[in-house]
């Protein structure tokens, strides 16, 4: 038969005392630490721990050696391939850009833009549609370039009659 | 009443205030302390909490509307920083205010501020398993032997409810008591 256990009754139990104790004149030095607080507004002691507190905080071994790595050595071993590789791929890359069929105007030859004109527009008329006002006052600039020698050569070798009934 | 006017009055007054302030601390000092001890358990943590509660009752004090007692007002910025210690201290452990305060109570044993014999030592477990509001409760009215009316003023609960509340931490104490 199991015992029966008699149930505590905390009115029965002088417990008042909650065990609980301070250190011996506690209370005698409590209002000057609290006065010197609120004047100086900084925690007590604050200036004799806080270098251990730092310190802790950094884990400094002061037997253990910290390992200082040249930055001379991280250079050369990191930074210079990286640096070497990435040039070849620039020099590579700019000189297949640079072959790459990108005409500029410049290069174009004269016959090929005849050519195209010929084939994109059937009559002078066609093309003329696109031309306006500025453009006409750009190629008439242009034809003050004209020497009076090669207009007159022109004009006398030239069948004045075919071009006008073909144009 | 007359007299409690006069001394805010008189904490209030820039003239008088110190003087008025260090009869403050010397009067409700020891109940603050005790009351604090009684919610976060090691002297240190009183000793900081009593400090900081000071400190703002100081810093505050203009603020105080005479709406209430002077001491309840005392008691609830006491009572508040404590428990505003204990989350602190839980957050830090990312554990539960209910944890820490079963861990404060398992490690009474080995604190030298802590002079309790076994059963004083179980009560403090059987207290640390209760709900929060419940263990101050207790507190006020056990250790501090406070009126429900007192009680009542400082954390805002009823009296009815505070009796309640008192009545079922004393029966939950008696079985961890009787089972442990």
């Amino acid at each position: 038969m199991k015992p029966i256990k008699k149930h505590i009754k905390l009115k029965d139990l002088n417990l008042k005392n909650n065990g609980f104790i301070t250190p011996i004149n506690y209370f005698n030095s409590l209002e000057t630490k609290i006065f010197l607080k609120l004047n100086n507004d900084i925690p007590l002691n604050y200036f004799k721990t806080v270098e251990s507190k730092i310190l802790s905080k950094l884990e400094i071994d002061n037997e253990s050696k910290v390992k200082v790595i040249s930055l001379k050595s991280r250079f050369i071993k990191q930074f210079i391939p990286s640096a070497v590789a990435a040039s070849v791929i620039l020099f590579i890359g700019l000189n297949l850009f640079n072959k790459s069929n990108i005409n500029t105007i410049d290069k174009l030859d004269l016959t090929v833009v005849n050519d195209y004109l010929d084939v994109e527009y059937e009559s002078s008329y066609a093309l003329g549609e696109l031309l306006n006002s500025d453009d006409f006052s750009s190629l008439s600039n242009n034809y003050s370039i004209i020497e009076t020698t090669n207009l007159e050569t022109y004009l006398t070798q030239t069948n004045l009659e075919e071009l006008m009934l073909n144009n | 009443m007359k007299n409690e006017i006069q001394f805010i009055a008189d904490l209030q007054n820039p003239k008088t205030q110190n003087e008025a302030f260090k009869k403050l601390l010397h009067e409700h000092k020891e109940r603050l302390y005790w009351h604090i001890r009684n919610i976060v358990k090691t002297h240190d943590d009183a000793d900081d909490v009593l400090q900081n509660t000071f400190i703002k009752v100081y810093k505050n004090i203009n603020s105080f509307k005479g709406d209430s007692k002077l001491y309840s007002w005392l008691y609830r910025i006491a009572t508040n920083e404590s428990l505003t210690h204990l989350n602190k201290i839980a957050k830090q452990q990312q554990i539960s205010i209910d944890e820490i305060n079963i861990q404060l109570a398992d490690n009474l044993y080995a604190s030298n501020y802590f002079d309790g014999d076994e059963i004083q030592e179980k009560l403090q477990k059987a207290l640390a398993i209760l709900p929060q509001k419940q263990q101050l409760v207790f507190n006020m009215k056990y250790f501090e032997a406070m009126k429900y009316e007192s009680i009542s003023e400082v954390l805002g609960t009823s009296v009815g409810a505070l009796k309640a509340s008192y009545h079922l931490a004393v029966k939950k104490i008696e079985k961890y008591l009787t089972n442990n």
